[in-house]
This record gives structure tokens, sequence and C-alpha cells, in this order.
């Protein structure tokens, strides 16, 4: 006689009671028992940590339990080894006497997640059947939710909200507690402290009301969506409803990759990790950013369009009576009209998103009419109320930064590229396993594939704005920001290239990318400041590196913010290597390679395919194989991995030995590498429109710079970039050094005009420095200086 | 119930993964990794433009090359713990200063990235690797120890022939011998036995290495006394391969022979100990003895079934007693001619329950019992070494599988991590085992192996007790080994909680040890000199502190001050000189003083260059942290002022000592108050 089990949702709910009530107890143990410090920046991840790791548990048991894989327990001992084992560091820091462990150990705890989500997500895959169709499992939601919450104590308390973060976070404020818009008496009463530590006032171009009442420019629809969580739990709170919306655009990911990919789950599963877990998106997850609801609303109604009629070209089946629908036209129409409410530059968006529904719906006239009709009553509102608030129809714009034909062919390639490429602020940039994109996009060209036309067509207008802005960056803010809308599309982008991944090729470059896109999140996760560069050619990352090999490092690497002539070298060379490197052996010249590589590992590929037969199925029918390219591929894979990551370390073996003896052509003397013993950065860093400034040292009467120089040849003529400051009618004068050696002073004529000061042709000291010292008298008050942009090095 | 014979080999499985003239130059891709990763760590470190960087690169750049090297012989396919580490380890060194913090990370993740690709090897072919494959399992296995555990020797200033020979040639003996231990007495054994003999030095020391091999060598020659060449433990396949064989009746007289040169060198191996140090290699022969259970005269032969026949543990009672003998002869032959011989019964035992604290709920009594009169017996000559042959073969008393054997590995793993990240870089500790015992917050001694013994044996214990409750209802007793096959749900249960649990116990007992947090005062290093005689600063109010609290003269709760600092030019100082002179006041004005002594609270940062140790005065006391200078090992030293009286204070002062040369100075790394 079989004992009586209770139905499956009544376990299901002690399950889930259990798991809150234990979450509880373990969230409190650290508040009372740990000897942590009250200020450790350790302490709110500690008391997070139960509640993350129930969720963790929760999500493996609702895998199981709806046909996914079961996870292994030494995989799971030796996560919570690893875990067991950051804690006691975290505590033991006194007793270790390292100072500065924090973030290595922030890291460990990093790894320790990223394995389990690896594990998970592999787990996982049977949910997504051999096709994809209808809503994917709320599992591909509460994934990235429960990552998005356990990075965000860390995060939220090692950066201050930046940027326009504070702004909306003190006007979710006054909504929350005062009801009203009006931030004169949270800025009287210093409510960003609820928030933040340091003071913040009104922005430039906040209107004020007719009683001098202060509003902030930005809308208030995504401070209206924060109020709830934040009236509950203040900034976390706020923060994490931006984190499930993140989460959100994740899970759209999936849900939008059954029209255009539904062949391929494994691929889109894959395509979706990239999304939900490499950044951009888990850096804006823990921000308050307009573009992620937006990006949101857009892929919603994306997904209503392409829901509205088969897509034939595809061969993707939506739903039945797919056309028409009134919820799905509410959907639509909803998110075209929020999306400007959001921010106005939006309308760009949903201008696109209405077209397509009309081109899907069947393009008759009348729905054309009724749409364009919506979208122009609501920009005409829109802007006739920023014109009675503002005096200014676009705000702190102009209309004559929306004219296309204000900007030349150069600032929109400049742009667009840096979008993607800059060092600082692109995607590639900031998450090298993008770079994936360009032989995928060829490929869908190739095939003629929908996708590209509808991101092209829903893109076009708002990068067409975009893109020549001198803001085209995102201001400050983390990398791509302008174009995180686009992010899931991309991902989906992915997908057909990823379902030709078998070649030797194909798995270094993942190796080698994916090895340095885990590195790079590491790092912009455990120090998550770095994100936020500063216009100005720079980056943290290889300012750091520049100053401590002493050498010019940022020179290899491209920016559109400084151009040189790795901007326009990496584009078309990345775009060569990453396809052929793809595609190598199975295409071109190396196909015989293929085949004698193949032959080879004969042997290895029978072993390993009757371990992968006796391994077995998962459920669902879903064979291991279509996830992880099968037991058989797990050698020659792992072998072209490692030899990918192999290239990488090698390329990295390089770079300081080429910083060190490629021949200096440009000096940026504001870098770090450059010794100064004086002076300033001109303009001040956090200076708004940075890019039409140029970058430069302020070097006053007494003061040296000494740049480190790699001499290309026996003689040089060097170019000054400077412009003289007078502050006092005395004369002034700088000279320029080899090492110890004068080779020329310069008297300048003439002040506040940029000046090119040519020395040489002269010999060049090898391993000498050079050195730029300003002199000259120095009566009392202000001193004489010259602004120092760059020095050009013509070897010969 | 009629035992049936065992079923054929699969094809898969007779299949060698090494076949493939692929694999074969895949065995080359792999060590690309390693090699990249060690190229890009020397690279960087050479151009930085901090002048330690360079040395502390190749350093690490060799010991990444070394311990990923033996990953990539070990990490199966498709080895992402190598790639993975490769990387990981090579941005760690790029992103943090050099100093101790760059070389602990650099060591945490090499060393997880080994544990990494052992364990999986372990869990996919461990127990199935045929004689070959056992070589590429033990052999790369015992070198990552080595790196691991003495991977000071690969500091090239101070590389030597023989130290290379240390690093090199014995874990490549110990990993045979590991190979033959594990091949008779099985994986997890051997395992144990293994982790308890190179926690002791640590890593492979001529005494671990041949105690090792002498109980390869008894574990053999009793095989090849039993007429049979089977494992003594059935594990899982390990015979199968030579017995299905089909060209094993054709070798046959080709495999006597090599079976008689086998047991030749057994032999030898057996006698070896003795050769290098008679005085305490007798213990490492004797345990192979009671290991082999030679048949004496007069004796019957083997009975067919020896492990459950009781002459068995006569016998090994009877060598056992004869080792003390022999112990005690050589005792008084030591005493009459004037040498040491160092017997040390006591710490003999407390290390035993430390190292092995299973060894009181064996499952080969006979073994456990020669292994404590053994441990008893054995002189620690030239060091505590000397006891790997006892302590290893307790472990080969132990349970081979199942959750009693768990509570045993469990600690055996945490000791041999725990000792091998204390002897590496940057800690370098001289007594790692120790050290690591103390992270109990207990000193190690009798107390603490009473508590760790305890601790085991009731895990042990109460595991047992579960499954035995569980099967009371339809079967007999049994030997404690067989109670535990997972047929009831209690006792599949038993066997997935345990380990859990033992794991879980020791992390508890290891937070409970932790201090309590304390305040540090330095946010930079202070130096001290002539120049500037002192540094004194107010305390600050502690973090979290009310404002009612705050707004009050501002003071800090201390029971201890911790100090971290070294001396500059102090080589030239007696023991025991004071340098400086700490004293702390509390509000009503009240002061306590504490005089730094030299040798004893703090040392010459460069104690370890090999100027100064050629003509120092001073000797320095051991290093808290290490770090990589100019050719050597910089050092800091840690203090602990345990305050006459607890309580609150307001102001610090440290001010060097009056009649202090002048050149010398004190560089103050941290000062910590522990409430």
């Amino acid at each position: 006689v079989s004992a009586w089990q209770p139905p499956a949702r009544i376990r299901w709910a002690a399950a889930i009671g259990c798991g809150v009530a234990l979450a509880a107890a373990g969230s409190a143990a650290p508040r009372r028992w740990l000897p942590l410090a009250p200020d450790d920046p350790f302490r709110s991840t500690l008391v997070l940590l139960p509640w993350i790791l129930v969720a963790l548990s929760l999500v493996q048991h609702w895998t199981a339990r709806r046909g996914g894989w079961r996870l292994s327990a030494a995989g799971t001992a030796a996560e919570l080894a690893a875990l067991g084992l950051c804690v006691l560091l975290v505590l033991a820091r006194p007793l270790l006497g390292l100072s500065g462990s924090e973030q290595p150990i922030a890291a460990g705890f990093l790894l320790v997640l990223a394995h389990r989500l690896a594990r998970q997500l592999r787990a996982a895959r049977p949910l997504l059947g051999r096709r994809l169709t209808g809503v994917p499992d709320a599992v591909f939601f509460v994934l990235p939710f429960a990552a998005y919450l356990a990075i965000l104590p860390w995060s939220a308390e090692h950066r201050q909200p930046d940027g326009d973060e504070p702004y909306y976070l003190l006007l979710t404020h006054s909504l929350a507690y005062d009801g009203d818009a009006d931030l004169t008496n949270n800025y009287a009463r210093g409510d960003w402290r609820h928030f933040m530590a340091r003071p913040i006032g009104p922005q430039p171009g906040d209107p004020v009301g007719p009683h001098g009442e202060l509003y902030s420019r930005h809308n208030a629809l995504l401070p209206l969506l924060l109020v709830p969580a934040y009236r509950l739990a203040g900034k976390l709170g706020a923060l994490a409803t931006m984190a499930a919306m993140a989460a959100a655009l994740a899970w759209m990911t999936l849900r939008l990759a059954r029209h255009y990919v539904p062949d391929h789950p494994g691929e889109a599963l894959v395509a979706y990790a990239l999304v939900a877990f490499a950044s951009p998106l888990p850096l804006y997850s823990y921000q308050v950013w307009v573009e992620v609801p937006a990006a949101l609303l857009a892929m919603l109604a994306l997904d209503a369009i392409l829901d509205l009629a088969p897509d034939t070209r595809a061969g993707a089946q939506t739903s039945a009576g797919a056309r028409g629908g009134s919820t799905r036209w509410l959907v639509i129409l909803g998110a075209a009209l929020l999306l400007p409410l959001v921010k106005i530059r939006f309308m760009l968006i949903s201008g696109p998103l209405l077209a397509l529904a009309w081109w899907r719906a069947g393009r008759r006239r009348r729905s054309l009419a009724i749409l364009a009709l919506l979208v122009l009553a609501l920009g005409a509102a829109i802007l006739l109320l920023n014109l009675h608030l503002y005096g200014n129809a676009l705000k702190v714009h102009s209309w004559e930064e929306i004219d296309p034909s204000n900007y030349s062919p150069l600032a929109y390639l400049s742009g667009l590229l840096g979008i993607f490429y800059d060092a600082a602020f692109g995607l590639f940039g900031s998450t090298p396993i993008w770079l994936l994109l360009l032989p995928a996009a060829l490929l869908l060209l190739w095939r003629g594939h929908q996708l590209p036309v509808h991101l092209g067509f829903l893109m076009f207008p708002y990068l067409v704005i975009v893109a020549p802005r001198g803001e085209w960056y995102g201001g400050w803010s983390p990398p791509f920001r302008y174009a995180l809308l686009a992010l899931p599309l991309l991902g989906i982008a992915l997908v057909p290239l990823l379902a030709e991944r078998r070649q030797a090729g194909a798995r270094a470059l993942m190796g080698a990318l994916g090895a340095l896109t885990l590195v790079l999140l590491l790092v912009w996760i455990t120090v998550p400041g770095w994100t936020y560069n500063f216009a100005d050619g720079r980056t943290f990352l290889l300012d750091g590196l520049g100053a401590r090999l002493g050498a010019a490092v940022a020179r290899f690497f491209p920016s559109s913010v400084r151009p040189r002539a790795a901007t326009w070298i990496w584009p078309p060379a990345s775009l060569l290597m990453v396809t052929l490197a793809w595609w190598w052996p199975n295409r071109g010249p190396w196909k015989s390679w293929g085949e004698r590589w193949r032959a080879w590992h004969a042997a290895d590929r029978s072993a390993a395919e009757g371990t992968g037969r006796r391994r077995g199925q998962g459920a669902n029918g879903a064979p291991r194989a279509a996830f992880g390219g099968g037991a058989g591929g797990a050698g020659i894979a792992g072998l072209a991995g490692l030899a990918g990551i192999a290239a990488l370390l090698a390329a990295a073996a390089l770079l300081p030995v080429a910083a060190a003896r490629w021949p200096t052509h440009v000096i940026e003397l504001e870098d770090r590498e450059v010794v100064k013993s004086g002076g300033h950065p001109y303009p001040d860093r956090w200076v708004i429109e940075r890019t039409s400034y140029r970058g430069s040292w302020v070097l006053r009467v007494g003061e040296r710079l000494t740049a480190p120089v790699v001499p290309g040849g026996r003689r040089v003529r060097l170019r000054l970039s400077t412009e003289f400051i007078r502050n006092q009618p005395v004369p002034f004068t700088l000279d320029f050094l080899a090492g110890g050696r004068l080779l020329a002073s310069w008297t300048p004529a003439r002040e506040r005009v940029w000046e090119r000061v040519t020395v040489g042709p002269v010999d060049w000291p090898a391993g000498a420095p050079l050195v730029l010292a300003a002199h000259g008298p120095s009566p009392p008050g202000q001193l004489n200086g010259a602004l120092l942009d760059r020095v050009d090095l013509d070897w010969r | 119930m009629v035992e049936q014979p065992s079923p054929p080999p699969r094809a898969a499985e007779t299949i060698p993964p090494d076949r493939g003239l692929g694999a074969r130059a895949g065995g080359l891709f792999r060590m690309l990794a390693p090699v990249a990763a060690a190229a890009a760590i020397s690279a960087f470190g050479s151009h930085e433009q901090a002048p330690a960087a360079g040395p502390e690169g190749a350093y690490l750049g060799l010991l990444t090359a070394a311990v990923l090297g033996s990953a990539a012989v070990l990490a199966p396919m498709p080895a992402a713990e190598l790639g993975l580490g490769a990387v990981l380890v090579t941005a760690a060194f790029w992103g943090l200063p050099p100093g101790p913090l760059r070389g602990a990370c650099v060591t945490l993740l090499l060393a997880a990235a080994w544990v990494a690709a052992v364990s999986r090897r372990l869990a996919t072919t461990g127990s199935r690797e045929g004689r070959a494959g056992a070589l590429s399992l033990f052999v790369p296995l015992a070198l990552g120890a080595q790196f691991l555990l003495r991977g000071k020797l690969l500091f090239l200033p101070e590389m030597q022939w023989r130290g290379l020979a240390a690093l090199l040639v014995l874990p490549v003996v110990g990993g045979f011998a590991l190979a033959a231990l594990a091949r008779r007495q099985g994986l997890g054994r051997a395992l144990t036995a293994a982790a308890a003999a190179l926690v002791l030095a640590p890593g492979w020391t001529v005494a671990s290495t041949l105690a090792l091999a002498a109980l390869a060598a008894g574990s053999h020659l009793a095989s090849r006394s039993q007429g049979s060449h089977l494992p003594a433990e059935p594990a899982r396949g390990a015979g199968n391969r030579r017995a299905g064989s089909p060209a094993f009746p054709a070798a046959l007289p080709k495999l006597a022979a090599l079976a008689a040169l086998a047991a030749l060198v057994a032999i030898a191996a057996l006698c070896a100990p003795i050769a290098w140090q008679p005085r305490a290699g007798w213990v490492a022969a004797a345990a192979g003895l009671v290991l082999w259970r030679p048949p004496l005269p007069g004796w019957p032969r083997r009975h067919p079934h020896p492990r459950t026949h009781p002459r068995k543990l006569h016998q090994a009672i009877l060598l056992a007693l004869l080792a003390l003998l022999a112990a005690a002869g050589l005792f008084l032959l030591a005493a009459r001619f004037g040498a040491p011989f160092h017997l040390r019964p006591g710490s003999s035992l407390v290390l035993l329950a430390l190292v092995v604290p299973a060894f009181l709920l064996p499952t080969r009594p006979h073994l456990a019992l020669a292994a404590l009169l053994l441990a008893v017996a054995t002189p620690w000559v030239p060091d505590r070494s000397a006891l790997a042959a006892p302590l290893a073969l307790a472990a080969l008393a132990l349970p081979a599988a199942g959750p009693l054997a768990a509570p045993q590995r469990v600690w055996s793993a945490a000791l041999a991590a725990g000792t091998a990240l204390l002897a590496a870089y940057p800690w370098l500790r001289a007594d790692p085992l120790a050290a690591t015992l103390g992270l109990t917050g207990a000193t190690p001694g009798p107390r603490l192996a009473v508590l760790v013994a305890g601790a085991v044996t009731t895990l042990i214990a109460l595991t047992a007790l579960a499954a035995r409750t569980a099967r009371s209802a339809r079967t007999a007793p049994t030997p404690l080994e067989s109670r535990l096959a997972p047929a009831t749900p209690l006792a599949a249960f038993a066997a997935r909680v345990t380990p859990a649990a033992a794991g879980g116990a020791l992390c508890v007992a290891l937070l409970l040890a932790l201090p309590a947090p304390g305040v540090p005062l330095l946010a930079q290093v202070v130096p001290l000199d002539g120049a500037h005689p002192s540094w004194e600063t107010d305390l600050p109010a502690p973090a979290g502190a009310s404002a009612a609290a705050a707004s009050g003269p501002v003071s800090t709760q201390a029971a201890t001050l911790v100090v971290d600092s070294s001396l500059t030019h102090a080589a030239g100082l007696p023991f025991g000189a004071a340098v400086a002179v700490v004293s702390l006041r509390r509000a009503d004005g009240a002061s306590l003083a504490w005089t730094v002594r030299a040798g004893k609270d703090t040392g010459e940062w460069a104690a370890r260059r090999p100027d100064v140790v050629a003509s120092a005065r001073l000797r320095s006391p051991a290093a808290w942290l290490s770090w990589v200078d100019d050719g050597f090992f910089a050092q800091l030293y840690r203090a602990r002022w345990p305050l006459p009286a607890a309580g609150r204070f307001v102001h610090l002062r440290v001010e060097l000592a009056a009649r202090l040369p002048s050149d010398v100075g004190l560089a103050l790394y941290q000062l910590e108050l522990r409430p």
C-alpha cells in the first residue's frame, strides 16, 4: 500500500515556504552572529546570500520537475565548498592581513555564481524542447533576476548613483513621499541622502515653475514605475525593480527567438545567456536608466507585431488566429505610446514599430492613417508641453542637433564605430564575445534572413539621430547605452551562426572571446566605477595598464573620442579575422586541414561517443548534443577552445612587449604613463559635451612632464599641439628635452590660440624620455602656462 | 546467493582515449595554455614599473606553468578548468599590484584549477585506469601536489640542483608508489594515505616518498604471496582488463619474468628506507612488512579469505611488537653511543589522531593497531615526516569507500588544502600543518587531537548507526564497511549527507574560531626612522557607533593590539633588542605601554637575502607574509599584544626605541585593535 502523498502543488508550495523560512533564518544569522563590522562591504551580500541560494535551489527543483536535467551532486558540492571558502575568506580578512582583498573575494563569489548559472542553464535546455514555441518558462526570468539581485548589494554599495540616475531617484522619492514632481523641497531637505552620499543640485536645463518650483527635465514615467518598490525598500527596492525589468528583457530574447529561429532552441539558449549574463545588460540591471524599460517595451511590441501574421520567410509558426487580435494591438499601441513618455527620443522607435505593425497587419490605408495620427498627436502633445514648460520643444536640445544634414559622414562613421568598437563605450570593447556579430551579420545577409531587415528598420531612424551626436557614447553612463534597445535582437542574430559552431576555428574563437569576456565581466562588476569612463579618449582599464607598465598601451585599441590609427584598423581587421577564423578549417583553402584533423581524432571520437551513449539523453527527448555539441565532439571542441585561449594569452603576452618596443608616434600628454610634476587636466573631467574639447594638460611655470619614448629611428621631428595661457605679463618658455639634453625652447608669441610647435629633426638618444619643462618668472598670483594636447613624433 | 562473475567490459571502456594521433598532438595543445599563461605573466611582470614585479612575475609564471602543466595532463576534456584557470590566473596577475595579495590570488586560483582537474579526472576515470592510465594519473598528480606544497623551490634565485631533484624526482617516484598502492588498496585509501604522508613535511620529501614506496612494495608483495595480482580491494573494474585480455595466456612467461623483477624492486623499496636513514627508516620498512605479512616459519599459509581471517591480526601484532623491540634496541644502542634518538611517543600519537582521526574506527583493525604501535616507536629523524609510514598505514586501515570513509576524506582534503595554501607563497609558513590546525582556534596538541578524533569518530558512528538501523530488520551484522550499501532510503540518505555534514561541521568550526573584527588603523605603510621616529593617532569611533556615542570622547574598545611590521638595516641587532614602544592612552589619561622587540615581535625585512643570512646577528621570527623582492623573499611579521586590561582607548602612539641605531627603521604595515 503506497503512502499518501500530497498533491504536487501543495508540495511545491511547501518547498517554497520552507525555502523562504530557511532564507529568512539564514539572512538573519549574518546580522546577529557573524563577526562583521556594520560597514563591511560584504555584509549585505552575506545577508542576501541565503535568499539567492534558496532561489537557485528552487529553480533547480522547478527545472527538474518540468523535465530539465538534474544538476550533478558533485558539481553542487564543489560550488558549496567554493562558496564556503569565499565566506570564510570574507570573515578571515583581518586574520590574513591582505589589504585590498575585497575585490578578489568578490570576484570569487561571482565565479561561483557564474558556474552555477552555466550549469543551471545547461540543465534547463530540455525546457525549450526541440522547437521554440509559445511562452518560455518562468525559469528563464527567475535565473537572471536572481543573478542580478546577487550582484546588486556589492555594486550598489561600491558605486554611487551617477549620471542621470540620482535625478530619476530623486524624482521617485518626491513622487513616493510628496506625491508630486516638484523637487524644490527635496533639494532643500537633501533627500539625496536616502540613496547617495554626494549632494546634487538641479541639472542645467531643468524647468522652473512660475513660483520658483524646481522640476526635473527627465520624464516621470520610469520614476512612477519605481515608486512602489522605493516606498517599500528604498533605493534597493528601486534597483530591484530595474533588475526585474532587465531580467524580463532577457526573457524576451527567448520569446522573440521563436519568431526568428524556432528550430534552434539550443543555440537560442546560448544567445539568451549572452544577452542576460554577458555585459552590458548585467551592468544596467542595478542602475536606473531609461534604456532598459524602453527596450522591454520595444521588444514587447515587436513580439506582438510578429504574432500578428505568420512569417513565411522564416518558416515560423505563430499561434492560431494570429492575424489581428485586440490584445496584441493593445500591446503594440501601448508600447508605442509609452516609449516617447519614457524619453522623447524613443519616438524614433515608436514610429518604425507602428509602421512594421501596419505592414504585417495587411497594409490597410485606414490603419496607417490612424497610427500616424496617433503618433503625431502624441508627439505634438509632448513637444507642446515641452515648449510650455521649458520654452524649448526639445528640452535641452536644439533642432540643429537632430538635423542629419549638420553632420559629416565622418561623424556618422565615428559614432557608429564608437558604439561598437570604442574601448571605453563600445559593445565590443566591453564585451568581446559580441564580436561574433560580425560573421553572424554576414551569414544573415547571405541567407536573406528577415532579422537584419527588422533590426535595421527599427534602429535606422534612431541611430541617424543618435550616432553623429557629440554624445554618441551615451554621456556619463555604462557602455552601449544608446543601442541597448537592440540587444535582444543582436543576441538572436547570433543563433544561426552558433548553429555552425562545430569547426575548430569557431571553438577556438568562442574559447578566446568567451574567456576574455568573462574576465572583463568580473572586472566590470567587482569595480563598478570602471564602466563609467570619461569621454576623454581614455579608459580606466587601459589607463591602469599604461600606468603600471609605464608605456602607452591605449594606442593599440580603438577610440572614437580620440581617433587614432587603431580606430580605423580594428573594424576591417576584426571583420576579416573573426569571419575567417570562425569558418576555419571548414571553408576555404584550409578545408583539407580540417579533414585531416578529423581523421586524426577518429579514435577519440569513437571512445567519447561511447561515453556519450552511456550518459543517455535528457528529458523531453532533447539530446545533450543539441546544446553542447555532444560528447563526441568534446575532445576536439576542448582542444580548439584551449588553443583559442592559448592564442589569447599569447596575444596578452605580446601586449606589454609591444607597448615597450613599438615606436612612439603620438604622445597624449594627459595620459597616465606621462609623469607629471604638477599641473592639471583640461577641460575638467566632469565637463558636459566633453568631446568638443581637446583633451590636454595644463603645464605651469616650474612644472614638467616626462613621457616615455620608444624610438623608431635615429632622428625625429616633434610637433607639439599647444595653447599659451597668459596670466601674468612676464615671459614664458617651454623647453623640449631628450632626457637631460636640451633640444629646443619655445617662447609663445600669441595667447589663447592653438599652435603646432615643430622641433627638429633632431638626433634622439635611445632610451631617453621626452621632457617638457615650463619656466619663466613666477610673480604672485596665477602663473603663466600652456595647454599641451599631444606630441606627434615623425621618425627618420 | 551465488556470486556472479563480472560482466565483460563494454567496447567503449576498452578503447583508451589516448590512442589516436590527434589525441597525442592534443596533449601538446593542452600544454599551450599553461605555457602561454606563464609567458603572459612573465612578460607583464618584467615590464612593470615596480622593481619587484619582474622577479615576482618570473616566479609566479614558473609556478603557473608547473601547476597548470600538471592540471593539463590530468584534466579530462574539454578541460575548462585548465583554460579558465590559465586566463583567471593571468588576469589576477595583471589586475593586482605586486605583493602578497597578488601572490595569494594566483596561488589560490592555481590550487582551485588543479583541484578541479584532479577531481574531474578521479570522478570520470580514476578507478578505471589501466596501468598506464594510473601512471598518467598519479605521476602528474604527485608532481602537482609537490608544486603546490613545495612551490618555493621554484624560486629561481634560490633554486639548487638538490631542490630541483626534490621537486621533480621524488614526486615521480611517489607517483609510481601511489599507482601501485591504489591498484591494490583502492583509490580512496591510497589518496588518504598520500594526504596523511604529504601534510607532514609538507610535500614529497625523501622520508615520505620512501614511506609510501615501502607501503606500495609491501602491498605488492602481499598480493604476490596470495598468488594473485588482482587488487586486494575490489576496485571498480581494476583487474578486469588484465584478466579479460586475450593475450594473457600467451604472454605468461614474459609476465612471470616481469613479476619476478617487480618483486625484486619491491624488496629493494622495502629496504630503501633503512638504507637511507637507519634510525627512522626501519619504521617504513616495518609498515611495509605489516602490509606484506610474509609467511613466517611454522606459520600456516594464508587463508583464502585473508581479510576475514583472525590470524592476520596476530601476525600484524607480532610484527609490530618486533618493531617495538627493534625500536627499543636501537634506542638503547643510541643511548650507549650518545646519539640523540628523538623518540616522542606522545607527540606521535597526537599527530596520528590529528591527521588520521578515523583510525579509531578502522575496517582493518590489524593495520590500525600496527600503525599505532609503529607511530609510538617512530623516532622523529630527521623530523616528523618519519611518521609518514605509520600515518599512511593507519589511513590504509580505513574504509575503502562509502559514507564511513567520508569524514576522514573531508578532513584529509581540508588538511591538505590548508597545508598547501599556507605552505605556498605568500604565506610560506615553516610549519604549515600546525598553522592549518591553528585555524581552528586551538593550539595543535592533545586537546585538539581529542576534539578532532572525537568529532570524526562520532560522525562515523552516527552514520554507521543510521545504516545499521536501516538494515537490521533484514540482515545479520556484517563488517562495518559493508553495512552501508545504499540499499535503503536511510542508508542512501546517510551516504549523501555524511560528506556534507563533515564539510559543514568543519566550516562551522572554522567560523567559530575566527576573531572578532577589529579596527584597522593604517591605510598605508608608515615608515619610522631617525627622521620620523614616531607616529600617533587619535583612535576612530567604531563603525556603526551611535550618534550619542560619537558625541562623547571618541574611543575604541580593545583587548588586543595586532602589529604587522618589519625592520630595515636591523641584521646587526641582538635578539630581543627593544625597537619601539607602543602606548595606548585611555580617556582618563592612564596609558599602557608595550615594547616591541627584535627577533620576538618583529624582524628584518630582508632576513632571507643571502648576504643578510650570511652576516645577520639577529634571528628573525617566523614571517607572517612574504613577497618576492629582488632575488629573495622579503618578509613582514605579526605580533599580538594582549592588553593587560581591556578597555576603551582614545590615543595610540608608536615611537622608536631611544637607543636604536640611527639607520634602523621600522615599517608599520598595519595596526589593528581587536575587542
